[in-house]
């Protein structure tokens, strides 16, 4: 097969070779997740002076919670590609920037009973969003991967990966805090200063201390995931987001060292997710006004486990380490009275709103979107903001490796 | 049944009390309580399944980690909560972890898994699973700093963790033998250990950094002293 990618063409640069420029225009971001990261990342890294507030700590909302796939964008090909080809590429681009957090092994998608006939329509996809792929058999997956189910009739060999969540976001944290950005956790944003339609400030409390602090900017944005329509209500604003909870479950043992799909389009329970000495299983989907609370339901553990035994004969008989949910963050509007129950319907594409034609001048939310296309969101981001603000700098995310995750913790509480 | 939780921070102590199931974790009943009667309460979480090493607290006086600490494995229904000690406290138990951070060396963290047999053929996609290279991992420690915080030494000490990553690392790049055996061998290093092994009862994830330590101890030993020019 042509390798559409060679990791020796595009080497990355330290990050300490990065100069910045700096342009003198304030930038508040709301929300210290994924997004919020590879934003802050990149507007410092175009000249940006950035303050990022986030209300807990770091990572504590979805980005933290999901099973960590790094997607190479097959599981979407089916449907959305768009999301698959971005996936694609993005998943490549973490590959070279941020390695050390990244389990880079593979993936296969596997088709037990019927699935089988799912094969051609499936290759087909994804030769047409322009991933990789190689049929498999089942003897040589099974060779690989010893513990999977006998019963697999066909498997599709992907560049899926896994990666550590909490570290590949705190990486871009780093970056961004290395580059001047202030990250400040545990701030909580209280209200928006708008004036004559421009948003002017955000007032935010520290909740340690309790002290109000305000922070002036020249544009605003919100990165704050499934609680962004929160957020949007505190400047008046109604913004479309469907928080759609799914839960996981991992067990104490490493079964595989490839990402496991089922070869079917999306639904529950498809994915087995190796990480460290543990394989995750996800997950479940349906919609939840109440964001707070991380439980998995009973009805769910019991279906995830009985997932993984279809996929590895004796899974739901290893021990337990933990069963937990996290709230998606789709874009738009899905609800059981539209017919559908799940959200499955609603893309996970993401975009950034512009609040300016609602009447708010100087603020825009980036919504939807997944883990893997955190990179791809903060340019958007920055994109826009260099747009409005008529700033002229180019992305250069893609460029440098990002520093370690232990660079941003070191030192004191900012 | 129903919890008691007692909070304490530094010369405040703030008590909450809720119905839970025994099989719900700390970091659980933490998450439900924020969302009813207690929306002030701050502490660290992130993964909820043990790889991050954000959430960790002093349960009873022991540090552990809420999100794989079942109200179950408690005794009684009175549970104390108490922000990491020797991390910087931020409010209730959240603490920022920067004395742990800062002393970690810059280290690899990935290493290669157990083979499973079968041959990987070359797929030229850049991933870590070519043709005669074993896919890779993510390392065992999720720098939660338990270790840290059990470790019962007073004086100035690099800790389990700083050390363990270093063993680890010298095991898998001998090239930087000379660097890493000056971090390790300094006063502040390997001697300093008082070989009370509480690290290693505190390790969510099963390691032991004291016998890490003992081992690098005895090769720094048995090599003679480190030379002092180099690192550090």
């Amino acid at each position: 097969m042509e390798a559409p990618y060679s990791p020796a063409k595009t080497e990355v640069l330290p990050l300490a070779a990065c100069k910045v420029r700096p342009n003198g225009r304030r930038v508040l971001i709301v929300g210290g997740g994924g997004t919020g990261a590879a934003l802050a990342y990149d507007l410092a890294q175009r000249g940006f002076a950035v303050t990022l507030l986030e209300r807990g700590e770091l990572t504590s909302g979805t980005t933290g919670r999901h099973h960590g796939q790094l997607h190479c964008g097959a599981r979407y090909a089916w449907a959305d590609r768009n999301i698959a080809k971005e996936c694609y590429e993005e998943s490549l681009t973490l590959s070279r920037i941020a390695r050390p957090c990244i389990e880079y092994n593979g993936g296969f998608f596997v088709a037990l009973g019927e699935e089988e006939a799912n094969l051609p329509r499936f290759l087909d996809a994804c030769a047409q969003a322009g991933i990789p792929t190689e049929s498999v058999s089942p003897t040589a997956l099974l060779s690989l991967e010893p513990r999977l189910s006998p019963a697999i009739r066909a498997a599709v060999r992907v560049p899926d990966g896994s990666f550590d969540a909490f570290r590949l976001a705190t990486m871009f944290f780093a970056g961004a805090k290395l580059l001047g950005a202030k990250v400040l956790p545990w701030r909580e944003v209280t209200g928006f200063e708008v004036s004559g339609g421009r948003i002017k400030a955000a007032i935010a409390k520290h909740r340690g201390s309790g002290r109000e602090e305000r922070f002036e900017a020249d544009f605003v944005l919100t990165a704050a995931g499934a609680w962004t329509g929160k957020l949007g209500s505190l400047a008046g604003l109604e913004i479309p987001v469907t928080p759609a909870p799914g839960a996981m479950l991992a067990v104490r043992e490493r079964v595989v060292d490839h990402v496991i799909s089922r070869l079917r389009a999306p639904s529950d329970g498809d994915i087995l997710v190796p990480q460290r000495g543990l394989s995750i299983i996800g997950s479940t989907q349906r919609l939840a006004e109440d964001l707070e609370g991380s439980a998995a339901l009973p009805e769910e553990t019991a279906f995830l486990l009985a997932s993984g035994e279809e996929l590895v004969p004796g899974f739901s008989s290893l021990p337990v380490q933990a069963a937990w949910t996290a709230a998606r963050p789709l874009a738009g509007r899905a609800s059981p009275s539209s017919g559908d129950a799940e959200g499955r319907s609603l893309s996970r594409d993401f975009a950034a709103i512009d609040h300016e034609a609602a009447g708010v001048t100087g603020f825009a939310s980036l919504v939807g979107g997944k883990a893997t296309v955190l990179r791809a969101m903060g340019e958007l981001g920055a994109d826009l903001v260099c747009s409005k603000l008529d700033v002229t700098a180019p992305c250069r995310t893609r460029d440098f490796a990002l520093p370690s995750w232990r660079v941003f913790y070191q030192g004191r509480a900012p | 049944m129903n919890y008691v939780f007692t909070v304490g921070e530094e010369g405040s102590e703030t008590r909450l009390e809720a119905e839970f199931d025994p099989s719900r974790t700390v970091l659980e009943a933490l998450e439900e309580l924020r969302g009813s009667s207690a929306p002030g309460l701050l502490y660290r979480h992130s993964c909820h399944h043990g790889s991050c090493g954000t959430c960790g607290a002093l349960v009873n006086g022991k540090p552990r980690l809420m999100c794989l600490t079942k109200l179950g494995e408690l005794v009684g229904p009175e549970i104390l909560l108490e922000p990491l000690r020797k991390m910087e406290h931020i409010g209730g138990l959240a603490v920022w972890p920067g004395p742990l951070f800062q002393g970690l060396p810059e280290t690899d963290y990935l290493r290669p898994t157990a083979p499973r047999g079968g041959s990987r053929r070359p797929s030229g996609w850049g991933i870590e699973a070519e043709a005669g290279r074993a896919a890779r991992r993510l390392e065992d420690c999720i720098e939660c700093g338990l270790c840290v915080e059990a470790c019962p030494v007073e004086r100035n000490f690099l800790g389990p963790a700083a050390l363990l990553a270093a063993s680890v690392e010298l095991e898998k790049h001998p090239e930087r033998t000379a660097e890493l055996r000056a971090f390790s061998g300094g006063r502040d290093g390997v001697s300093a250990c008082e070989r009370k092994f509480e690290c290693a009862r505190a390790c969510p994830q099963g390691l032991s950094p004291g016998r890490r330590i003992a081992e690098l101890r005895r090769t720094l030993a048995e090599e003679g002293p480190a030379d002092p020019a180099v690192g550090r």
